[in-house]
């Protein structure tokens, strides 16, 4: 079920059905996550709910996902936004405007911009859990109790100075290894992004968060929450759903 | 007895060309470099506040109270509403040359695998281009149409991303509700106005294309009045109040006369830095003339003294010097004059490539105000030719009253003495 939600590869949210067993060592906190992240495909509905200072704006979305590697995201509403799709392969990012019929490819800086208008960005998304355990070195800085639940503390540190994100603080649940919230950081130690978790589903033997909430640091009174509706796993999903064909499909 | 002083003092400073010559030189030198500082100086300043008015502030801006606070990031959702009705109104009144509408927001552009981001700006391009002018710095291409997707696009930004005339480049921002939405602009013309404001960060689009994009009707983010006489910004800008009181009672809009925007309030700051340059050029160009005058006199004692053994009384000889050098400050202030207006004038029309001269180091300058610009023009008057050779004549005479008097008081027995010189 790795990916039924861009959201997840940011926060590295896992299912776990396994209990906690006593570890110390911040990688391999890391890689039970990772490893607990094994899915195949997943369908999701939801919704973003983004409030900036007194205005709620809600905007519906679908998403099919394979693995880790490719995603395919379509807003459904408001109007202004129907038909708007994201096409994620690897670290490729594909986004179809039907305004203007057209595809655009983001790179570069376009990928730290807003997206949808959300405090999400385009990065966020793209990023992958297998990143982190690369590009970062993880270190357990603590124990704390989030939301009633027993969680390691887990602070990263990229390994490259030009990471968006430099610093991160990762609160995961002892038991079912999942990040319940996190705290995203530039180089220059200023909080850029808090990412925490509202709500736990249990699917199946899974435990799914369904409600997430991200605040923009940077924009002024700003938050988007993220409600999962309805997630199915390990669905079928037809050829060519991943291509740009499919992005231009009507 | 006067008319032959005068006489005298004629013969006397073409008696010895080369001490003249210097000493005019020295004279019209000062009188040329405080023209051309002057001229230059007010160029740059009453060209900056010119440029700012003309594609900024207009003589009048009205805008929402928040967008003008955080203008600096262009909030998309401050608008300015019912702007049909106000328009009417407002043209109704007297004196008005001209509304001009705008919208103004972020977009990224898109072109292959190039984006940036950039500042897209709605107007209606024919009545906008009045004060404008933007069509005549196309250098590429045609001006904006009034209507389709097209757009005029700066020089340094379509070299940055790489486009030309003809190409299409995808513009997507963020709407005033958070949507996001792309429109594909075909580039009708590339402009170049010199100032890399513009040139490197901006685009030009149909009004109605930038409210179709920000989805916000035939709102605005600003309405830019010009006057007959912008002089009276301030009366016409309390009844434009007026109006908007009971059109749309309760708004949060403002309406700022030109002469209230920050970087037209600084410029008697910069006159003034400027002025203290032009002092220190005043001051040089004095103490050059007050030299080479009283050398002149000095290296004459011995002649002085013949003059006075033949009988000159102190007070002749004492105006004759003056007259001396109020002959050669005339003649130098006059001739100083004629090449310090004619070099003025000349740059006034033609202008100084400023970006030739710093040799690529404006083009590394961002300034937020289009206040250096590529070209350089001064702005000669009258007043400066006149007040320049008013102190050309003053300051040679200045110069020699002491050793005019120092002559005048010599006994001739003293001055015989003193080496001979010639």
């Amino acid at each position: 079920m790795k990916k039924i939600s861009w959201i997840l590869f940011v926060v590295f949210l896992s299912i776990s059905v396994n209990f906690s067993q006593s570890l110390s060592d911040a990688m391999e906190i890391l890689e039970r996550i990772d490893q607990n992240m094994v899915y195949k495909t997943a369908y999701a509905e939801g919704e973003m709910i983004i409030t900036i200072k007194n205005r709620k704006i809600t905007k519906r979305f679908s998403s099919i996902a394979r693995g880790n590697e490719e995603s395919f995201i379509e807003f459904l509403s408001p109007a202004r936004d129907r038909g708007t799709k994201i096409l994620k392969i690897e670290d490729i990012v594909k986004i179809y405007y039907p305004s203007a019929e057209r595809i655009l490819r983001l790179s570069g800086h376009m990928l730290r911009q807003s997206m949808m208008g959300s405090d999400f960005s385009f990065e966020d998304m793209t990023e992958r859990s297998i990143k982190l355990r690369e590009e970062y070195t993880a270190e357990l800085t603590g124990e704390e109790t989030i939301k009633d639940r027993l969680c390691y503390q887990v602070t990263l540190v990229s390994k490259k100075p030009k990471q968006t994100y430099f610093t991160r603080k990762i609160w995961v649940d002892k038991e079912r290894f999942l990040g319940l919230k996190e705290e995203l950081y530039a180089k220059s130690g200023k909080l850029l992004k808090v990412m925490t978790v509202n709500e736990i589903k249990t699917y199946k033997r899974r435990f799914y968060p369904v409600k997430i909430t991200l605040e923009d640091k940077l924009r002024a009174h700003s938050k988007t929450e993220m409600i999962i509706t309805r997630i199915d796993f390990d669905v079928l999903i037809p050829s060519g759903t991943f291509s740009e064909r499919n992005l231009l499909k009507k | 007895m006067t008319m032959n002083l005068f006489k005298l003092a004629w013969r006397n400073i073409w008696r010895n060309k080369r001490r003249t010559f210097l000493t005019l030189t020295a004279i019209v030198v000062g009188v040329f470099a405080i023209i051309f500082a002057k001229s230059y100086i007010s160029g740059i300043l009453s060209g900056a506040s010119n440029t700012i008015v003309r594609t900024q502030i207009g003589h009048l801006r009205i805008a929402h109270g928040e967008y003008l606070r955080l203008e600096r990031v262009l909030p998309k959702e401050y608008l300015i509403n019912g702007t049909a009705r106000l328009e009417q109104q407002i043209s109704r009144l007297k004196g008005i040359d001209s509304v001009i509408k705008r919208i103004k927001f972020n977009v990224l552009l898109s072109y292959g695998n190039n984006t940036e981001a950039a500042v897209a700006m709605g107007i209606n391009p024919e009545r906008s281009d009045k004060f404008l002018e933007l069509s005549k710095s196309i250098v590429e291409g045609e001006y904006l149409k009034e209507s389709g997707l097209n757009l005029i696009i700066g020089k340094k930004l379509a070299k940055e991303l790489q486009v030309g005339v003809g190409e299409e480049l995808l513009l997507i921002t963020t709407d005033i509700n958070y949507s996001t939405y792309a429109l594909p602009f075909k580039i009708a013309g590339i402009f170049e106005t010199g100032y890399s404001t513009f040139d490197r960060h901006l685009l030009y689009i149909p009004l109605n294309k930038a409210q179709e994009m920000l989805d916000c009707g035939d709102s605005l983010h600003e309405m830019l009045i010009y006057l007959n006489d912008p002089g009276r910004s301030f009366e016409v800008s309390r009844k434009i109040e007026v109006i908007l009181a009971v059109d749309q009672p309760g708004h949060d809009y403002r309406v700022i006369p030109w002469q209230q925007n920050e970087f037209i309030e600084l410029m008697p700051l910069v006159d003034s830095i400027y002025n203290i340059i032009l002092g220190i050029v005043m001051f040089i160009a004095g103490l050059v003339i007050l030299n080479t005058m009283l050398m002149a006199v000095m290296e004459r004692y011995h002649e002085i003294g013949v003059i006075k053994a033949l009988g000159f009384k102190n007070r002749e000889v004492f105006f004759m010097v003056l007259a001396e050098a109020f002959y050669i400050g005339i003649i130098g202030s006059i001739i100083g004059g004629i090449l310090g207006s004619a070099l003025s004038a000349y740059v006034e029309k033609v202008g100084i490539d400023f970006a030739a001269f710093s040799q690529g180091m404006i083009d590394k300058i961002d300034l937020p105000v289009p206040f250096y610009g590529r070209f350089v023009y001064a702005d000669f008057s009258f007043q400066i030719l006149i007040g320049a050779v008013i102190f050309g004549i003053v300051v040679t005479l200045l110069a020699v009253l002491y050793p005019a008097f120092k002559s005048a008081q010599m006994s001739p027995v003293e001055a015989f003495r003193t080496e001979l010189k010639v």
